[in-house]
């Protein structure tokens, strides 16, 4: 059948709380509303006010009880609304689900997701579009998953939930119901921590992730280059293996995130490249990336954001060597 | 006019939305702000206001139907003034643009891996190759400025070198004369800057050798000015200073000139390199007499200057010794043929014959 | 907790006076809360148009926004929340400042020269730490003005809420801390936001003053935030006033409110209403009603003429103001920028 993101999302946690009684769900408005965007419609009708709980406002509220639960013995999936109001708990994170394992040898452990909507294009209000996943991979013992279409959100959420360890997904809302694509109603879950071609190539590779994977794909089909293009999907813990593949058949790499350019996770990529296959690369690696400014109000939110003409911009200085 | 009301972006992300009911209906009139109909979205029911006042031409979805953000809905006929559309500042290309059959073209360099690795001269450990013991000296900076000068004159021009002798036993005496004189000014005084002044001489009757070829703009453009630069090379590399309007520069003003450049050196004015338009270079004191200099393009034309010897050679049938210069004069033959070359050979020889 | 805390009341749902105030300011606050509504009425038509992007709505909420913004003084600070628009314009910001704001255009956020008005803010209740930062500042610049700090009852669950006002009691800080209780956060009411009976007790946790005022009254609110402003101007500290009013709307343009409330609820507060409850008390209003809307739509109208005359787009802005000199990189970003095609 299908399925749009929200509702791949909405199937994936369906399931996942019928197969596991310690999976929760929990956030503002989730419950009685559904969510903002709909995406737990449903399921407290179907679960109860003790399985999917309207929480008070608060996100580090929220954060702070999900590290609990999860300790506690719960699988707590947490929503936070939109992820510019993720830092409020990026406290608890840091300070505690990220290090809760290695502090305790092993004796307890975080087995929590936060849900969370990210990223720019829909004319939102400040703080609604932010891009900051890098945030997140800075801190160790966290993970960081991006889907990019409605059958990677079910699969990965699915795997999200069975991870014992605390995952940060990042929902790209632009995409929540742009692209619709059959979603099989069966369990299947995408593993973690690997990476996928959403495209083969052999001129240059295009790793990117999220939303920017749609201006990525209309950017190769209107060239007369061939492009392979690296959906990520899991940032941390990151699948260097199919990205050194790529790169090595091509010998040329572009990078594409909307997240602010400087200390953005592309650089991080470039890193490992220089460290893993320097002698490989035939051109300096290229970065597309949003500015290293607030994320402006949405009058000017096209300017900012990664758009064909730089991607294609980028093809050109990447294959001038 | 005709306003095509499209079905704006109402919601945080929404995409499309169905007609549950309309409040209008075609023909009706209607005021800016009121309610066109009922659309529901993932989110909400919604009402859609007219953005204008006027009239109903059109209900573009019929109840029921489906609706994309952006597809039109409703056309409406304005009463009343349109507004100017001020227009976007930043232009780009719309994500939504419809897809071109034509590809954007990349161009493409075949590129090589490791390149970075080479061109920074990093020093590699290797000091053997597999026939024997050698060394890496990298190739950057001056050493490649040069090479890339000299492959593009030769791959740009028609290189032709004529070589002919001039007799310079005349000259010699003048020179001796005008030692003295120059001394006194503490000016060494070279064959050189008598050379420069047969040169331009031989420049005002040939002005073609005079000249530079802009193929790209269809036109040969032939200097009325009389540059002519001095290829210099200390042993601390290869530069040409130029001598500015050397034709209205006496022999002596010539000679301080070459050599103030001598002793500036390496610290040479990058604007007394530029605007030559026929270069000297001379190879004669280090015993060459012939060879094919490399035109200093976009020059059409150098000439090179060989050693100065006492030699024998036969004149009205008697074998006397005279003073010759070898001269080889290479030119652009996109240019200046082999007639023009040659005439212009032998008025600079009979300058230097008979110098003035 | 909800006897401790009586509602002030100075004009009940029939119109009827319960105390004095300033009855020859009735026109001038009727005239407001038209204003502030049908700005509020035209924003919404705006933003299912596409011409503005998403909008809170206040209506139903005018007396709370008007009542509390006329008691600000000029040298007064404000840290608005994202739906005081209202107050905003009560106060003197231009419509057209609100316009750009909605429609995206940071410039709406700059406040009218010498005003201390905070941009809004959006994620909730962050502005009432802010708030309590800039109070203390106050009282130690020895100055004579105070803040109001606006908010609603979801913000009350934020830990800048405890931060806010714990450290204004701490410190004495000169703040005024407006909690306008429209009784919902999206789809939260107050009974799962807070097991408190009210918002306004939660002050005695943190030994300030307390005052619950009926929001839909707007002489009320009006004298519960003068008095506030001049308890802490004179040195008196924090006071937590809770205006407990409707939000007649959904949480905004995005919204369903009827996915989690009942029309009986909606309608059972419409009678409440706060433009009309002034009407009963003042029957002279009612016939220059008419001419009020004229004049106040001419005035919204000419905003919006003004807001959408101006379709300049001025990219170095973007780049211009992330620091008082622009770095190196930024500046080459700015370039890149404008040099594509």
């Amino acid at each position: 059948m299908e399925r749009t993101i929200v509702e791949a999302i909405n199937l994936a946690l369906f399931r996942e709380m019928k197969r596991d009684k310690n999976v929760v769900v929990l956030g503002e408005d989730v419950g009685r509303n559904g969510g903002v965007f709909r995406v737990t419609d449903g399921l407290q009708k179907k679960f109860g006010e003790n399985r999917v709980m309207d929480t008070p406002l608060s996100e580090a509220g929220i954060v702070a009880a999900s590290i609990g639960m999860a300790v506690a013995g719960l699988r707590p999936v947490a929503e936070i609304q939109f992820s510019g109001f993720l830092y409020a708990g990026i406290d608890h994170l840091i300070s505690h689900a990220s290090r809760i394992r290695h502090r305790s040898r092993g004796a307890f452990s975080c087995p929590l997701v936060i849900r969370t909507p990210y990223g720019g294009g829909i004319r939102a209000l400040e703080h609604h579009s932010e891009s900051m996943e890098a945030l997140y991979c800075h801190i160790p013992g966290l993970k960081v998953v991006v889907p990019s279409t409605p059958y990677e959100a079910k699969g990965l959420l699915a795997a999200a939930i069975r991870d014992n360890d605390p995952v940060i997904f990042f929902e790209p809302q632009r995409l929540y119901r742009q692209i619709k694509e059959e979603v099989p109603d069966k369990e299947y879950v995408i593993p973690l921590g690997k990476c996928k071609l959403a495209r083969e190539g052999k001129d240059v590779t295009i790793i990117s992730w999220g939303a920017m994977l749609q201006v990525v794909k209309d950017a190769a089909s209107r060239v007369d280059i061939d492009c392979e293009i690296v959906n990520v999907m899991t940032l941390k813990p990151l699948d260097m293996q199919t990205i050194i593949n790529s790169v090595k058949k091509t010998g040329r790499c572009i990078i594409v995130h909307e997240a602010p350019k400087t200390s953005g996770f592309g650089a991080e990529i470039i890193a490992r490249l220089n460290e893993e296959i320097f002698g490989e690369l035939k051109a300096p690696v290229e970065r597309v990336a949003g500015f290293d400014t607030v994320f402006p109000l949405y009058k000017m939110e096209r300017l900012y954001l990664p758009n064909v003409v730089r991607v294609v911009e980028a093809m050109k200085r990447v294959m001038s060597y | 006019m005709a306003y095509e009301f499209k079905f704006p972006d109402v919601g945080e992300g929404i995409q499309e939305g169905t007609i549950v009911k309309w409040l209008v209906k075609e023909g009706d009139a209607v005021d800016a702000d009121q309610a066109l109909g009922e659309i529901e979205t993932d989110k909400a029911i919604v009402e859609i206001p007219s953005p204008k006042a006027g009239t109903i031409i059109r209900l573009h979805v019929k109840e029921g139907g489906v609706i994309r953000v952006g597809q039109t809905m409703v056309t409406i006929k304005e009463s009343g003034e349109e507004k100017k559309d001020a227009g976007t500042v930043i232009g780009f290309l719309d994500d939504g643009e419809k897809q071109k059959a034509e590809k954007i073209h990349i161009p493409r360099k075949e590129g090589k891996a490791g390149l970075a690795a080479e061109s920074k001269g990093v020093k590699v450990q290797k000091k053997y190759d597999m026939f024997g013991y050698i060394d890496r000296v990298p190739f950057s900076g001056i050493r490649k400025a040069i090479a890339e000068h000299m492959a593009e004159s030769i791959r740009t021009t028609a290189q032709v070198t004529h070589m002919q002798q001039a007799d310079v036993t005349k000259l010699a005496v003048l020179r001796e004369k005008e030692k003295k004189k120059a001394e006194s000014e503490d000016v060494k005084l070279t064959y050189l800057p008598y050379v420069v002044k047969a040169v331009v001489a031989a420049l005002k009757k040939h002005p073609m050798l005079n000249s530079t070829l802009d193929e790209a703009a269809g036109e040969i453009r032939v200097k009325k000015y009389y540059n002519i630069g001095i290829a210099v090379d200390e042993g601390d590399g290869l530069r040409v200073p130029v001598v500015k309007g050397a034709d209205q520069k006496d022999t002596i003003t010539i000679a301080k000139e070459i050599q103030n450049f001598a002793k500036v050196g390496k610290k040479l004015n990058p604007m007394d390199m530029k605007g030559g338009s026929f270069t000297i270079t001379n190879l004669g004191h280090l015993g060459v007499e012939y060879f094919t200099p490399v035109i200093n393009y976009p020059e059409v034309a150098i000439l090179g200057m060989g050693d100065i010897q006492d030699e024998a050679v036969v004149k009205e049938g008697k074998v006397v010794v005279r003073k010759i210069l070898p001269l080889s004069l290479s030119y652009d033959h996109r240019v200046v043929d082999g007639r023009e070359a040659a005439l212009f050979m032998k008025d600079l020889v009979e300058a230097l014959f008979s110098p003035a | 907790m909800k006897k401790a805390f009586s509602e002030l009341q100075l004009l009940d749902e029939k119109g009827r006076a319960k105390g004095s105030f300033p009855r020859q300011r009735a026109q001038e606050f009727y005239e407001k809360m038209l204003l502030i509504r049908q700005f509020d009425q035209k924003a919404l038509s705006l933003q299912r148009q596409g011409r503005i992007g998403t909008y809170a709505q206040y209506v139903g909420e005018e007396a709370s926004q008007v009542g509390s913004a006329l008691a600000v003084e000029a040298e007064d600070w404000v840290f608005p929340s994202y739906r005081q628009t209202g107050s905003l314009i009560a106060m003197g910001v231009p419509m057209l400042n609100l316009l750009r704001y909605w429609g995206g255009d940071e410039r709406g956020n700059i406040p009218p020269k010498g005003r201390n008005i905070f941009p809004i803010s959006i994620p909730v209740g962050s502005q009432i730490a802010l708030a309590m930062g800039a109070g203390i500042a106050l009282k130690i610049q020895k100055k004579k003005s105070a803040v109001l700090a606006y908010f609603g009852d979801g913000a009350t669950s934020r830990g800048d809420f405890h931060d806010g006002l714990n450290f204004a009691g701490v410190f004495n800080a000169p703040v005024v801390f407006f909690c306008e209780n429209n009784q919902w956060a999206i789809s939260t009411a107050p009974g799962s936001q807070t097991h408190a009976e009210t918002f306004c007790q939660k002050a005695i946790a943190y030994g300030i003053q307390g005052i619950r005022v009926d929001g839909n009254d707007v002489f009320g609110v009006y004298k519960a935030t003068a008095d506030a402003l001049a308890r802490a101007k004179q040195g008196k500290g924090p006071t937590l006033i809770e205006a407990v009013t409707y939000r007649m709307s959904d949480h905004t343009t995005s919204d369903d409110a009827f996915r989690y409330r009942s029309k009986e609820e909606v309608e059972h507060w419409k009678k409440r209403d706060p433009i009309e409850r002034l009407e009963r008390f003042q029957m002279s209003l009612v016939q220059q009603r008419t001419a009020i809307l004229k004049k106040n739509k001419e005035l919204v109208e000419e905003a919006v003429r003004q807001y959408e005359n101006d379709k300049s787009c001025p990219v170095d802005d973007m780049f211009q103001y992330m620091y008082k000199e622009m770095p190196e990189e930024l500046r080459k970003q700015l370039q890149y920028l404008k040099g594509l095609k």
